[in-house]
This record gives structure tokens, C-alpha cells and sequence, in this order.
């Protein structure tokens, strides 16, 4: 399937919003991930795919359809709820306004998630937009951390509450206890700089305990919850 | 508006280079540097306690209590003063000290009638000052306090070099991690 600009136009009409559960060790939850998908036919593709086709401006448009949703959802719930905004958004100076009417406007307790598809901006002016978000009951996620261009020092400058650690980061620590390590340090830098954090991928038992020894406290993945209809969500 | 003459190191540019590397200016509200503000304005028993930090053309408040301005312009900053000496340096009565008296921050809405500050040192430059605030006239600080203010200044120049060592060592770690792959 090709994913053009048209293509675009037309999945903006077709998303799909899901939910996916984000629990602590006693399997309650904390927050949810609003997820965008694209169903047509028996395709299902993912968000990250079609951000990399969008306009800027075309996915804050997604973001903007997952804060309406979500603000129904927490008013019907009270839960907290995690929405995407692609960081492209944080390259031109005009969505970065946008953005911040946006959570001005909504204005409940949300979390924006950035990946670091494209290179962040620089850090002092990121911190800027990130401080004037935060006054609207908002904090703010770096997402897949592990992945990202700017070395890790994204993780280390820039005014992220919580840090979501990608599954690349946490594949086969069963058997690499030096990995462990390196993630019992991290673990203890998160508190250090007081970043809290959601460990995603969590597909084994295994995997779950280890993480547990390690002193990780929150989850996302498939041994948890899947994916649920926003709708479903009590 | 014409700008207001504030004393100014020589070093001042190589200062403003040192702040600059703590990447700490525009950053978000953190716990530990509200609670030092905190804890300074109830020892002392005065509404405004604050951290500034002066930069090039302002000076920007990591943490403040009681004060609703997140900068000012620098030339009205009363912080230019303290940063120049490693002393606390304190204003009882602004509105007949001509270095003051025509200061907006003394004069305008806020109408500022006590100033008392310490520096904070970081990597051997006088980055901002922990200084407090008061909107009336009060007796200036024993021997005792102004030792008790320095202290306080040098946990908050401590804890911002801590701060910036543990964000280096993270991004460290977080590669190293990475080239594990």
C-alpha cells in the first residue's frame, strides 16, 4: 500500500481511536494511551507510519481528535489519559502555539507523548513551550525512549515528566545481567531527577518479574491489557 | 524606556556562559528548589522568598514564593548588586537609598520595601541569589541570619550542580545502554 499525501486526506476521515491500559504492580490503572489506527479493509496500520507522510499540521489534527476523545473519556472516568503529538509539531513555531491554544482550550489532566521521530528542537526552547503546557494540568512524555536521534540527551535536557522505556531497551535482560544494571541505574536516575516512568512491551511473565526486581512500578503491553475500544474503558 | 545603570563584572560574559551550561533557565518548576524557597521564607518569616538567576538581559526565578512575576528585566534586579560580592547584601529602606529609590519593583504595584540576598556560586561564579522579599519596613539581619542565608544559598548552588552532574551522567548511561545494542 502506498501512503501519500492523498492517502493522508483520507485516513484523517478513517481513524480510529483505541485505548490501552497503563497498570501498576497491583493491576490497577493508572492512565491510559489513546491509540489512532487506520482501518480499511484488512489493513491495520499503525499511527507512527502515517505521521511520517503527514503534514505537521495534519497531526496535530490527529492529536486534537484524541484530546476531544479523551476528554470525554476522563470526564466519564476520571482516568488519566495519554495522547501522541508527532514532534514535528515542535519544529515550527506556529503549531507550537496551536498546541498550546489546544491545551489551553481542553484544559484536564492529560499527558502529551513525543517521540523523537524527527531531531528535537533546542532544549531551552522546548523547555519554554513545555513550561507554558504544563500550567493547564498537563505533563508531558518522552515516548519509545531508547529510540530516539538526539543521543539520550533528550531524556537528560528536556522537561519530560515521564519517561516511557521502549521494549528495545528491556529485550533479553533475562539473560544480560549487565543490562540489568544499566537499568537499575537508570531506574534510580529517574528518581534522582524526579521523572517518573511506564515500561512498554511487557509481554512475559519473565520479563515482568525481572522488571519488578528492578524497581519499575508501571506497564504498558500485551500481558496487561490490549488494546480496548475507547468506549469500554470504565 | 531608558535602561537603569547596575553594577556588572568584568567576568560578567564568562558568568552568563557558566549559567548557561547548567541549562536550568526556562525549565520547570522542581521540588527541591520550592522547598528551599519555602523553608527560607518561614525561617525568616517574610512573603517572598526567591532564587534568581540573572541572565544576559533578565533575571529568571527557578523557584518563588509569593511573587508573581516569573522575570524581570535586569537592570531592575536588585540580585545585579548581590552577585557582585560573595557577602549577603541587604536594603532596608530602598525608597531613600538613590540606588533604589526610582526602581520601579520599589515604586510600581509591588512596592518592594526590604531586599536581602546571598549568592549562589556555582563552579566559582555568582550565578543568581537566594534573596527574600518583604512589602514593609523591617529590622535588617543579625550576623547569625545572613550566616544562615549563605548556607541556604549554597545548598541551592550545590543542588544546581548536582542537578546538572546527575542529567549528564543519565544521558551517559542512557548511550552506553543504547551501544549495548
Amino acid at each position: 500500500m502506498i501512503i501519500d499525501q492523498e492517502f493522508c486526506d483520507r485516513a484523517l476521515q478513517n481513524l480510529q481511536i483505541y485505548a490501552q491500559r497503563i497498570v501498576d504492580t497491583a493491576g490497577n490503572t493508572q492512565k491510559v494511551e489513546l491509540l489512532s489506527r487506520l482501518e480499511i479493509g484488512e489493513s491495520n496500520i499503525a499511527l507512527e507510519d502515517l505521521f511520517r507522510e503527514m503534514t505537521p499540521a495534519q497531526t496535530l489534527e490527529v492529536a486534537e481528535r484524541q484530546m476531544l476523545a479523551g476528554s470525554i473519556l476522563h470526564s466519564q472516568t476520571g482516568i488519566s489519559v495519554s495522547i501522541n503529538v508527532d514532534n514535528s509539531v515542535l519544529v515550527e513555531k506556529q503549531l507550537q502555539q496551536r498546541l498550546l491554544e489546544m491545551c489551553e482550550r481542553y484544559r484536564y489532566p492529560m499527558i502529551l507523548e513525543f517521540t523523537e521521530l524527527r531531531p528535537m528542537p533546542p532544549a531551552d526552547e522546548i523547555n519554554r513551550l513545555f513550561f507554558d503546557i504544563k500550567l493547564n494540568d498537563i505533563t508531558i512524555a518522552l515516548d519509545d525512549f531508547g529510540t530516539g536521534f538526539n543521543g539520550m540527551s533528550v531524556f537528560a535536557d528536556y522537561d519530560f515528566d515521564i519517561i516511557k522505556i521502549d521494549r528495545s531497551m528491556i529485550s533479553g535482560i533475562e539473560s544480560r545481567p549487565q543490562k540489568q544494571k544499566i537499568l537499575h541505574h537508570i531506574r534510580g536516575l529517574l528518581d534522582a531527577l524526579d521523572k517518573t516512568h511506564v515500561v512498554e512491551g511487557v509481554e512475559t511473565e519473565e520479563r515482568y518479574q525481572n522488571l519488578v526486581d528492578l524497581g519499575f512500578t508501571t506497564f504498558q503491553g500485551y500481558l496487561f491489557h490490549r488494546p480496548e475500544n475507547v468506549g469500554d474503558i470504565r | 524606556m531608558t535602561q537603569r545603570t547596575f553594577p556588572k563584572a568584568d567576568n560578567d560574559q564568562q558568568r552568563i556562559e557558566v549559567l548557561h551550561e547548567l541549562k536550568i533557565l526556562d525549565t520547570s518548576a522542581e521540588g527541591v528548589f520550592d522547598e528551599i524557597t519555602a523553608l527560607t521564607a518561614s525561617i525568616f518569616d517574610i512573603p517572598t522568598a526567591i532564587i534568581s538567576l540573572v541572565d544576559s538581559e533578565r533575571q529568571w526565578f527557578k523557584s518563588r514564593q509569593c511573587l508573581p512575576a516569573q522575570q524581570t528585566d535586569r537592570d531592575v534586579a536588585f540580585c545585579n548588586y548581590t552577585i557582585m560580592d560573595t557577602e549577603v547584601f541587604e536594603v532596608d529602606n530602598p525608597q531613600t537609598d538613590p540606588r533604589f529609590a526610582d526602581n520601579p519593583l520599589v515604586t510600581g504595584e509591588l512596592g518592594l520595601r526590604y531586599y536581602a540576598g546571598a549568592p549562589i556560586t556555582v563552579r566559582g561564579f555568582n550565578i543568581g541569589a537566594l534573596c527574600m522579599l518583604d512589602y514593609k519596613k523591617r529590622e535588617g539581619l543579625s550576623e547569625g541570619e545572613k550566616e544562615m542565608l549563605k548556607t541556604l544559598a549554597r545548598i541551592v548552588a550545590r543542588t544546581i550542580n548536582d542537578r546538572r552532574l546527575i542529567r549528564e551522567s543519565a544521558a551517559l548511561v542512557s548511550e552506553l545502554m543504547m551501544g549495548d545494542e
